[in-house]
């Protein structure tokens, strides 16, 4: 929902500002400097949007954000994408985790703009398109790898990267690399079942 | 048919679980929706003198901001520990006062999460500060419900002093346990769309009914109008029951604004906004004869409160329906500080007071030098150590049995200190769980059609605990269908009545009425076929049909599938509601669910006592130079009834075993006494385990039936699995150092 | 989170320049701290330069004399060097001992030296006092607060947060050195200067100037290294900060000590080297109570604070214990050149 603040959210024309008064000399201004400032500078100007173009699930995805828009927020909110969710929004649980150019990341704390140009998988892109799961999508529900579901598509990505980055070897070595992804319902013994049957199924 | 009853079944959500197509809150988009964030109070107690919104204004983006000066008017509610559907009975930004830090002060509503964030961060607020106590003075405690005490608050059986003087050995210890927070990895959410007068809610929550009524009755909307929706639960725990400030202030927002608004509570203010587990001192005297059967029995448990609200979890109630003894003195007391409400967090009471009751028992078993479990052993009791009614079932033994055999026990050097593995000192510990059966009134819709498809409906809610699918297996068991033939609507409060996800209840109340809403569909068939000119059971009396595992049958051994004597109809489908309510419920229970609150019978009727038990065996290792401690084995062994999927029912045991291991060894809400706030509202300095904590846990599940409970014999098991796990890890501790600690959680520090 | 302006340089000089040309200025990287610190309104640059397009920055060279780490490479793929692991395996263990897979996969190394302390009463506005936030405003964790994740060596009468790092631990404890270049040129830095106590003025945590950026984390190579190790002690298993630890190093001549290296985490200031402690063991046969009186000298010095007090034991017996395992690797070392 990231806008140029200088123009009226559409089909919301009423803004209240109660309390105080004042207030509202803000758009115009401070967009305008922005915009000037933009010229002068390789940059992009606070309050100013800014086109970032990455890949997602395998489209080309171009879209406009504020500086600071997270690469989380970038997909919940503009793109309306809520398979990843938002646990703690200061990569203290995992469960915005996605894959960055292959390796997983906490989406909230990478700012939009820096995915210029990056391959982004997020859960909404692991199965096929004819509705196959992935393996790992496959193991999880097998394993019951969750209970409220919340931080699955975090660990689920997490547990890919995990086979991918080579740190599945033994159940204790999963443990210690699914340690960024935080399950409050405890489901950690399924989990490591999950990826230690996916392993096995890619090793065989 | 295949078995669809006490087997393993995979989750009929899993598939949208794991494709990121299960709709949480604060997924759904309503168009048009703004957003919302909460400024929060700096101090915890005195007045607001003065609050400044013109710089949040003039953020981009911002496009209202709203404090107690021009916040539209609803009618507050009592919290749920006063009656009410409130998470407290005190509601922020009603006027001036300030209660509790972190208690918001202002809403900002703006175009993005972003911009709605940073003007909350941009509003400034002047104080009045007062002195705050954040942490409670148990000097200061007082009982609860001393006038009248009809809910046995305080018990005196017997006497407690002659107990102790004739005893062999005795105990007199006291354990404390800290502020916790629940922590669900879904982070508080309320979306609110007003079209008129009728509004609709997105949130999570674990009792839509109890949602529905508190916004009803605040903005005096009759409960038609009023929608709540809440599919899917992100965690809950008790952390998302009562209709809390955030949800209010975000309908309240929406309205003066004129559109939706979504707010996403930070984790940091999830900390203040809501409930939490209050900090708690127990005492225990025990004293028991050579043999080692208790001669007394003295539990008083002093918890905390806050300033508004009489937030009782009576853990007396528990401990004192655990072990036979003829003098049982008890007391629950109250101590208040500058908080918000506590409330319920899994195993409320139970947590706590077991973690200080198994432990008091392992320091009496040290004293007689007898085996813990065999201590258990000579005080188990067919009868409720104090109603002196019969537990309805009580495999206490059994599950010690299983689980110690499993696990290895006899493998222990008694010796504290003795077993040790390279720089590890290696201890062995065990505890009792228990949790009361609490049964619910429920209600339950199902539509059953020719084509072997049911649809199932009730204002039920799956919080992770695996609702949806054991519906569908009674469903399916009942009416002979495939699981998945069994469609399951649930999470919304005009479905028929479903309690509070809370107290372990749903499996075995709403599965009850699932089960009745099932057989009713039978009845309405067999109404049907009997109706007709021809086929089996044509003419024949309706109430001699019975429905069995989906088949019809009838006198002179009869029988028709269910679903052909469906499509034999000309409507070809049937519809009935299932109303249940256990016998023993009293009306004012009753009464109170359907107004959205808590009613239960049990876990003692006038009959019977309802508990289920289970028995929980650790291995702790104490690392020699960094005196870290882990938990590499737990082993438990539990019986509930009548197990409805073995897939589900382990992984809310083990989550429960999992939760022990975090209450133990990790998790504490830190308090800053000198200016009352929680320091480390995060979950990087809030420990909760992560997977490397969590090695190997071994859940046994025995069977075991029991009649009086309810039509399916289920016992809840949402927090069985959490109780007991601290004592057993305390007394492996014990076993392993030789060191006795008292308090939560246990630490490295607290061992070198 | 403020708006700030954003500039995605793809050259040293680039960065710097535009890293110096506004006060409110700073450098971005892998982010995991600034983002986090910018959420919380702890930190509110104006402008952002992110460097992570510089990919000059992203090498690094475990050489037989000297390791080189560009300050971009990532943790998690240092962690992960098999030779890194076998020239100096405390260099790996403090690496994949900190934070998570997923930060690691995302902080650079020359970010991650530069971490800032999780002290409670930096990260949450709402206190009003933290000299480190605004200077002057005084100290909430001196003034009746609670101190058990603060510094007990370093810290001034006007702070005690405590450097949260790990890495920086092995890095100080083999001389590293840091190359940087900044409007005034470039320079090396000895690590152990990089980083100021905190004395009376706590915001400055280094000596880094305006647009001074870190280019590379050199170490020279050293025999002690081979046998080294970073033991963390914690009460979570993993994704937790230290509630002490120990990156240590031994070279053995026989049973003597001929070098030690011993630096604390988790209780100091600042990354901190214990050259008292290393003193008690060179020279002299190492044994159990050796160790153990490294370990107590370790913290001869330290200060306790209110509830802080158990990190001194608690920091001896992990210098001890990490000595040990150390001992074991250069015994198991000297076997196998045998």
């Amino acid at each position: 929902m990231a806008r140029d603040p200088a123009h009226p959210r559409p089909g919301f024309s009423r803004r209240i500002f109660l309390g105080s008064s004042g207030a509202v000399a803000a758009g115009a201004g401070l967009a305008g400097g922005a915009q000037a400032q933009a010229q002068q500078d390789p940059a992009v100007a606070p309050e100013a949007l800014s086109k970032v173009t990455f890949t997602l699930n395998g489209k080309r995805r171009t879209l406009a954000v504020e500086p600071r828009t997270t690469l989380v927020e970038a997909l919940r909110d503009t793109l309306g994408m809520t398979g990843t969710k938002i646990g703690c929004n200061h990569g203290q649980c995992g469960a915005c985790t996605v894959l960055m150019d292959g390796r997983r990341v906490n989406s909230c704390l990478i700012l939009a703009l820096t995915t210029e140009g990056a391959e982004i998988v997020t859960v909404e892109g692991l199965a096929d398109p004819g509705g196959t799961l992935h393996p790992m999508q496959a193991a999880f529900a097998e394993k019951d790898a969750f209970q409220c579901g919340y931080c699955t598509p975090g660990q689920i990505l997490s547990a890919i990267g995990c086979i991918e980055e080579g740190h599945a070897g033994s159940a204790a070595e999963i443990r210690e690399y699914m340690s960024g992804n935080l399950c409050r319902c405890g489901a950690y013994p399924n989990i490591v079942a999950a990826i230690e049957a996916v392993r096995d199924e890619q090793e065989g | 048919m295949a078995q669809t009853i006490n087997t393993e079944v995979t989750r009929t959500d899993a598939r949208r679980k794991v494709t990121g197509a299960a709709h949480y809150a604060a997924d759904f988009t309503p168009a048009g929706m703004l957003h919302g964030a909460l400024a929060t109070s700096r101090i915890a107690v005195g007045t607001l003198t003065g609050i400044d919104t013109a710089k949040a204004e003039a953020e981009p983006g911002v496009v209202a901001v709203f404090t107690h000066a021009n916040l539209p008017d609803y009618k507050t509610v009592k919290g749920i520990y006063s009656g009410g559907p409130g998470s407290a009975s005190f509601w922020p930004m009603e006027g001036t006062a300030i209660k509790y830090a972190g208690q918001p002060i202002a809403y900002v509503v703006a175009e993005t999460a972003a911009a709605a964030r940073r003007g909350a961060q941009l509003v400034e607020a002047s104080y009045e500060e007062g002195e705050a106590h954040i942490a409670m003075d148990p000097a200061q405690s007082f009982i609860v419900g001393a006038e009248g005490d009809g809910e046995g608050m305080t018990l005196t059986k017997g006497d407690i002093a002659a107990g102790l003087a004739e005893a062999a050995q005795s105990v007199d210890v006291e354990y404390v346990t800290p502020f916790q927070h629940h922590n669900p990895m879904e982070m508080f959410a309320a979306t609110a769309e007003w079209r008129g007068d009728r509004l609709t809610v997105w949130m999570p929550s674990q009792s839509v009914r109890t949602l529905r009524h508190g916004i009803s009755a605040a903005y005096g909307l009759p409960e038609t109008a009023v929608r709540v929706i809440s599919p899917f639960v992100g965690g809950a725990f008790g952390s998302k029951a009562g209709i809390t400030p955030y949800t209010m202030l975000t309908i309240a927002a929406a309205k003066a604004v004129g559109a939706p608004v979504r707010l996403i509570v930070t984790r940091q203010q999830m900390y203040t906004v809501a409930t939490f587990r209050p900090e708690s001192v127990q005492r225990f005297r025990l004293g028991a004869d050579a043999s080692g059967r208790l001669t007394a029995f003295e539990h008083v448990e002093i918890a905390q409160t806050s300033q508004f609200d009489e937030v009782v979890n009576p853990g007396t109630h528990m401990t004192r329906s655990m072990y036979a003894s003829p003098n049982i003195h008890t007391e629950q007391r109250l101590a208040r500080s500058d908080t918000n409400s506590g409330g319920f967090m899994r195993a409320p009471n139970e947590m706590q007071t077991f973690f200080g009751l198994e432990q008091a028992m392992d320091e009496l078993a040290l004293k007689l030098g007898m085996d813990p479990v065999e201590l258990r052993r000579v005080n188990d009791t067919d009868r409720h150590p104090v109603a002196g009614v019969p537990f309805s079932s009580r495999s206490l033994m059994e599950c010690f049995d299983a689980a110690k055999a499993s696990f290895g026990w006899a493998d222990r050097n008694a010796e504290p200190g003795s077993m040790t593995d390279g720089d590890w000192l290696v201890g062995y510990g065990c505890a009792t769980a228990t949790y009361p059966t609490n049964i619910s009134p429920s209600a339950a819709r199902v539509r059953m059609q020719a084509t072997g498809h049911a649809f199932v409906e009730l204002a039920a809610h799956d919080v992770g605990t695996g609702s949806y699918t054991i519906m569908a297996q009674i469903a399916a068991a009942r009416l002979g269908l495939p699981v998945e033939a069994c469609d399951v609507v649930m999470g919304e409060a005009h479905l028929p009545l479903a309690p509070i996800s809370g107290g372990s209840t749903t499996a075995a109340s709403a599965g009850s009425a699932v089960h009745l809403a099932c057989l009713a569909v039978g009845a309405e068939v067999a109404r049907q076929v009997s109706a007709m000119s021809e086929g089996p059971f044509a003419g024949v009396d309706p109430a001699q049909i019975t429905l069995e595992d989906g088949m019809l049958r009838g006198p002179g051994g009869k029988s028709q599938p269910l679903v052909e004597a469906l499509a034999s109809t000309p409507r070809g489908e049937a519809t009935a509601e299932g109303q249940y309510r256990h016998p023993a419920l009293t009306d004012e229970a009753l009464r109170r669910t359907y107004q959205g609150g808590y009613g239960v019978a049990g876990p003692v009727t006038p009959e019977m006592a309802m508990f289920a038990f289970g028995a929980e065996f650790a291995e702790v290792r104490v690392h020699r130079w960094t005196h870290e401690i882990r938990v590499p084995r737990l082993h438990g062994a539990f019986a509930a009834g009548t197990w409805l999927n073995r897939k589900t029912a382990h992984s809310q045991l083990m989550g429960g075993m999992v939760w022990g291991i975090g209450s133990a060894l990790l998790e504490v809400t830190e308090l800053d006494h000198t200016r009352a706030r929680f320091l480390n509202a995060n979950i990087a300095e809030y420990l909760i385990p992560v997977n490397a904590d969590v090695r190997e846990i071994r859940v046994e599940m025995l069977e075991e039936q029991d009649d009086y409970v309810n039509p399916l014999g289920v016992k809840g098991i949402g927090e069985l699995g959490i109780v007991g796990t601290a004592a057993a890890i305390a007394n492996a501790i014990h076993h392993a150092t030789g060191k006795r600690l008292r308090r939560l959680p246990m630490r490295m520090s607290d061992l070198v | 989170m403020d708006n700030f302006a954003f500039f995605r340089p793809t050259s040293v000089a680039e960065a710097i320049d535009l890293a110096s040309g506004d006060q409110k200025r700073d450098f971005l990287a892998g982010g995991t701290t600034m983002v986090d610190l910018m959420k919380l309104a702890v930190q509110r640059p104006g402008g952002l330069v992110d460097i992570t397009g510089i990919k000059e920055l992203e090498s690094y060279e475990i050489g037989p004399g000297r390791l080189r780490f560009g300050a971009l490479a990532r943790m998690a793929v240092v962690a992960d060097d098999a030779d890194l692991r076998e020239a100096c395996p405390a260099l790996t263990e403090a690496l994949w001992k900190a934070a998570s897979p997923q930060l690691r996969n995302v902080a650079r190394l020359g970010g991650n030296i530069l971490q800032r302390t999780r002290c409670p009463y930096f990260r949450d506005t709402a206190y009003t006092q933290c000299n480190k936030r605004d200077p002057g405003s005084g100290c909430a964790a001196l003034e009746g607060g609670v101190t058990s994740l603060h510094a007990i060596l370093g810290g001034s009468e006007h702070c005690v947060a405590m450097y949260p790092g790990d890495w920086a631990q092995a890095l100080i404890a083999f001389d590293a050195e840091v190359r940087t270049r900044g409007p005034g040129g470039s320079r090396t830095i000895p690590f152990a200067d990089l980083h100021v106590l905190p004395g009376d003025s706590p915001e400055v945590e280094t000596i880094l100037e305006k647009g001074e950026i870190i280019i590379s984390i050199e170490v020279p190579v050293v025999p002690a290294m081979r046998a080294s190790h970073y033991l963390k002690a914690r009460d979570r298993e993993s994704y937790a900060f230290a509630s002490a630890s120990a990156a240590v190093g031994l070279e053995l001549d026989g049973e003597t000590v001929k070098d030690a290296r011993i630096a604390l985490g988790g209780v100091a200031s600042v990354p901190w080297r214990a050259g008292a402690a290393e003193e008690v063991l060179r020279g002299r046969t190492f044994s159990e109570a050796l160790a153990r009186e490294a370990g107590r000298a370790a913290f001869a010095d330290a200060t306790p604070l209110e509830h802080s007090a158990y990190k001194i034991p608690l920091g001896a017996d992990v210098v001890a214990g990490a000595l040990m395992t150390a001992h074991a690797r250069a015994r198991a070392g000297a076997k196998g050149e045998d």
